[in-house]
């Protein structure tokens, strides 16, 4: 039913984005135009970013190394980091809403929501020359992928030992009853951490990404223990023991929890995990901020900020694909997992995933059925 | 002078508000209905269709009303005998009462939400303290129907009081003294004559307590809106998330969603209108819709000071009744206020009764975090910006209304009717639409933002100062400054202004209380404008770097505090009468 409907629902699409290109047909954006490195320096006192705050991704120390290297002072400015806490399908939509003003050169964004980004045509119509490295589905004309996070538990050992409960090792693990409103989880369909964890569920109870009702009939027993994913706090206090989440999601909160000594645990599920792709996304509007913008989604994929994703706990994609694999040196992999838990995760093809579809099968197949 | 001419002075000085509420209201709300029937292939049912057919609509439909419903069932059982007991208090502890209400209605949003996580969550106040006596207290999660429900009551049962408190002075002393010289109980009375005459207005203000149920969004959004299950899905948060998600066809599908609310908003403001119509016929001798009417209505000034003045001596209940009940809703509403206290001095809160520890050091270094010193600075300039223009745009059309030109008065009733029937987080959606078409390099600005406010408050400051002048008799004086030479200016100036300063600080209090606790439309509106219920939903369902609940405990208890601090003040100008025009009664039946 969703197959039928979809082309047509592209094809308005394309006629209604045509409209607006249409419309506001002058409206400058952002081309394929090497940077000017002066005028960079210019706008890296000024630019804003979203979903990119210090402690995700290494994003702070990534743009002071930037900053410090290129333009020899420190552009992380508090005020650099905006909507810090928003999600994927969210950001689409601000860059989109705020075309006439606005408000972000660069975001994080997971990989499943480029596609939503380029029928909106919020991308600009750069391309790193760097971008090469990654192979073919792993980068295009505004956007490049820039490290990958697992789909993990990150568990309050203290907590459940204490109530004398389990520790969960597998998605199967997690349906135990005693769990019920234990686990955070973000939006299925809307955050991407959210949306690769229901991914991630399926393949483990043996669907495909073209069949979901083993992650349908999976995901139904598993909502009563669902409950919104939360700060730190209520999952150092057990209000939210188990939090499902990439895996580097946690690097900076970690070092936090084991200074305040809070037992915890980070599990890749035993039954299988997915890669899901973050990526950088550039905002096709934002000219004021473009040159600066340009060189940041260079540097991204040198070897240097490779590296500095990294040590914030998340393994660079240059790490994980292409054919001259970047070797990421010993200090910065102190936040890795052994790579024996990886094991059983595979990658998937993004292009297959719409998140538009998957939206319509958690909120109607899983939650509307129960 | 020609025909254009005299039409033009006829609506001079209401011009300027009848423009920005044509652009910013009107216009946008049509547009958002007529919406709703085009997709691309012309004029269709396909967005409806489309929308009914999803089990998960459906649903929020059937939650929404559901909540609606408990909230007005719940508002009107505890409310009604508050609003009575208020009503038969002497004139201070009843200014006090008031005042109370009026700061906990307007308490509402992204704080309330936060104080029921840190007193009734997980790991709040009186859960903790009841399981350090012993008593394993679960309460509901704070993404269930029960948590919502509560919360929401915290709001709504002050606003149902300020609603119903000028009904309450149409059952006269002498009626029950008349009923007990003829031997009736007082359950009798009660039965035969009070309730009777009580319920057309009773059942009016359930109706409109549950158009707010339905439509409020800032709670329920930073209680339940980050749920991965959403075991309460609301059309409210449906709208809003989806506006937030989808970049593709979400801009349509919320505005179908919000005509669902808006059918339901105006069905039930239909009924309270039918309602009030027949609770006043009894009171019909002169025109229905004037005398009760306008004697429920003129609440600072006239009547309900008036009406309940006359009541005072005689306590009707039980003394030990009425005190209880003053009492347990005293500690319900202190509650809160005591958790938001001590997280506001904790050093760290972990599962004892108490915090752990206790500093200053929230306070004091509260301000010096940029983030949220730069939201109470917009939440206070957007707060006083929006006040003063409205009370510049109002005041002129409101004496225009009822010195020079009546028909002035219908076209301001009318439009007055749009921001207090539909959720704000509608009229919010439908501006988003309307800016996108006419003027998309005003969206996400805070101008426009501050436009939309002046639109939404307008009527509470309209109903203040429109009793204000009814009160003052602006008609008569205006005639007597013209026929001593005054000009209209003057006439304005030194006789009008000085003869309503109670509507005036009421009406700026109901302005400002509005915009400093208001979330749906800046999230929808304007998102990258740095309120404070922006800071504080991003502090509140912040996944990772958490800066922790005090900073949170600290602003929000500021609000609350300038908020009373407020209602002091305008209650000094008042001296003590009402503060709240509730858009009651009359203007409802009006």
């Amino acid at each position: 039913m969703m197959s039928v409907r979809r082309p047509m629902r592209r094809a308005l699409l394309v006629m209604l984005v045509g409209l607006a290109g249409a419309a506001c047909g002058g409206a400058a954006t952002i081309g394929p135009g090497a940077p000017d490195p002066s005028a960079a320096a210019e706008q890296a006192r000024t630019f804003v970013t979203y979903a990119t705050p210090n402690g995700w991704g290494n994003y702070g120390e990534q743009f002071t190394t930037f900053c410090m290297f290129n333009f020899g002072f420190d552009c992380n400015r508090p005020e650099r980091s905006q909507a810090e806490d928003i999600l994927s399908a969210e950001e689409v939509q601000k860059f989109d809403a705020e075309k006439n003003n606005p408000g972000a050169i660069v975001a994080d964004v997971g990989i499943l929501f480029i596609p939503q980004a380029e029928q909106v045509h919020t991308l600009a119509d750069f391309e790193p020359p760097n971008a090469g490295l990654l192979p073919d589905g792993l980068h295009g004309p505004g956007w490049v992928s820039t490290f990958v996070g697992v789909p993990a538990f990150l568990v309050n050992v203290g907590f459940l030992e204490s109530h004398g409960l389990p520790v969960p090792r597998s998605w199967a693990d997690l349906l135990n009853p005693a769990y019920a409103h234990m686990i955070g989880l973000s939006r299925v369909g809307v955050s991407g951490s959210g949306t690769y964890s229901f991914v991630a569920m399926n393949l483990a109870a043996g669907g495909s990404l073209e069949d979901w009702q083993p992650g349908i009939d999976y995901a139904r027993q598993l909502v009563p223990n669902l409950t919104s994913q939360m700060s730190m706090e209520t999952f150092e206090r057990g209000e939210v023991p188990i939090s499902v989440r990439f895996d580097f999601n946690h690097g900076s909160n970690l070092q936090a929890l084991r200074e305040r000594g809070i037992r915890f645990e980070l599990i890749v599920p035993s039954d299988g995990s997915v890669y899901g792709e973050s990526t950088l996304m550039m905002n096709r509007y934002d000219i004021a901020h473009q040159d600066f913008g340009k060189m940041f989604m260079e540097w991204v994929l040198t070897d240097e900020a490779q590296a500095i994703f990294a040590k914030f706990g998340a393994r660079p994609i240059r790490s994980v694909v292409g054919d001259n694999r970047l070797v990421v040196p010993d200090e910065a992999r102190a936040n890795w997992l052994p790579d024996a838990a990886y094991a059983n995760v595979r990658t998937v093809d993004y292009e297959q995933l719409d998140p538009g579809d998957i939206v319509d099968i958690w909120e109607n197949q899983v939650l509307g059925g129960s | 002078m020609s025909v254009l001419g005299r039409t033009l002075s006829g609506w001079l000085g209401a011009l300027p508000l009848l423009v920005i509420v044509a652009l910013f209201l009107v216009a946008p709300i049509g547009v958002l209905l007529a919406r709703s029937f085009i997709t691309a292939e012309g004029l269709s049912l396909d967005i409806w269709a489309g929308l009914l057919d999803s089990p998960h609509t459906r649903k929020a439909l059937l939650t929404s009303v559901a909540l609606g419903a408990t909230c007005a069932f719940f508002s009107t059982l505890i409310g009604t005998p508050l609003a009575w007991l208020v009503s038969r208090l002497t004139a201070g502890p009843r200014a006090a009462w008031l005042g109370i209400f009026n700061v906990a209605a307007h308490f509402g949003g992204i704080g309330l939400a936060f104080a029921y996580v840190i007193s009734l969550g997980g790991y709040g106040m009186v859960t903790l303290f009841a399981r350090s006596l012993g008593f394993d207290l679960h309460p509901p999660a704070r993404d269930s129907f029960a948590a919502l429900a509560i919360t929401y009551e915290y709001a709504n049962i002050p606003l149902f009081v300020l609603l119903a408190l000028p009904a309450m002075g149409i059952v006269r002393d002498e009626w029950y003294e008349a009923a007990q010289t003829a031997s009736a109980t007082r359950w009798q009375f009660w039965r035969r004559i009070g309730l009777p005459l009580l319920a057309p207005f009773i059942l009016g203000g359930a109706l409109l307590s549950f158009t707010w149920a339905i439509g409020i969004y800032g709670i329920a959004y930073a209680l339940a809106g980050s749920s991965p299950t959403v075991p309460t899905r609301l059309l409210t948060l449906q709208i809003g998330q989806t506006i937030a998600d989808d970049a593709v066809t979400g801009s349509a599908r919320a505005g179908a969603l919000s005509v669902l609310l808006i059918v339901l908003a105006v069905v039930a403001l239909a009924g309270y209108r039918l309602l009030v119509r027949r609770g006043l016929r009894w009171f019909g001798g002169h025109t229905p819709a004037d005398a009760p009417t306008r004697y429920a209505a003129a609440g600072p000034a006239g009547g309900t000071a008036a009406a309940t003045s006359r009541a005072t001596a005689q306590p009707r209940t039980g003394n030990w009744l009425r005190r209880g009940l003053f009492a347990i809703v005293a500690t319900l509403l202190g509650l809160p206020l005591l958790a938001l206290a001590l997280y506001s001095v904790a050093t760290r809160w972990t599962d004892r009764a108490l915090p752990d520890g206790y500093t200053l050091a929230h306070w004091l270094g509260a301000f010096a975090d940029d983030r949220a010193l730069n939201a109470v600075l917009t939440s206070l300039s957007l707060s006083t910006l929006t006040t003063f223009l409205t009370l510049a745009l109002v005041v002129p059309a409101v004496y225009w209304a009822r010195t020079v030109n009546p028909r002035v008065r219908a076209a301001l009733e009318t439009a007055a009717a749009i921001p207090f029937a539909l959720p704000f987080l509608v009229i919010g959606l439908a501006l988003l639409q309307f800016s996108g078409m006419v003027a998309p390099s005003l969206q996400g600005t805070y101008p426009l933002l501050l436009a939309g406010y002046v639109a939404v408050t307008f009527p509470f400051v309209y109903w203040a100062v429109d009793g204000a002048m009814a009160a003052a008799g602006v008609e008569r004086l205006s005639q007597a400054a013209e026929a001593c030479g005054a000009s209209r200016r003057q006439t304005i100036l030194r006789v009008v202004l000085p003869n309503i300063r109670t509507g005036l600080a009421s009406g700026a209090m109901l302005a400002f209380a509005t915009v400093i606790g208001e979330y749906a439309l800046v999230s929808v509106l304007a998102s990258s404008v740095n309120t404070i219920p922006v800071w504080s939903a991003h502090v509140l369902l912040d996944r990772n770097n958490n800066p922790g609940f005090a900073p949170l405990a600290v602003v929000t208890l500021s609000v609350f505090g300038l908020l009373i601090a407020l209602a002091l003040v305008v209650s000094r100008v008042t001296r003590g009468q009402v503060l709240r025009e509730a858009p009651s009664a009359g203007e409802a039946a009006g």
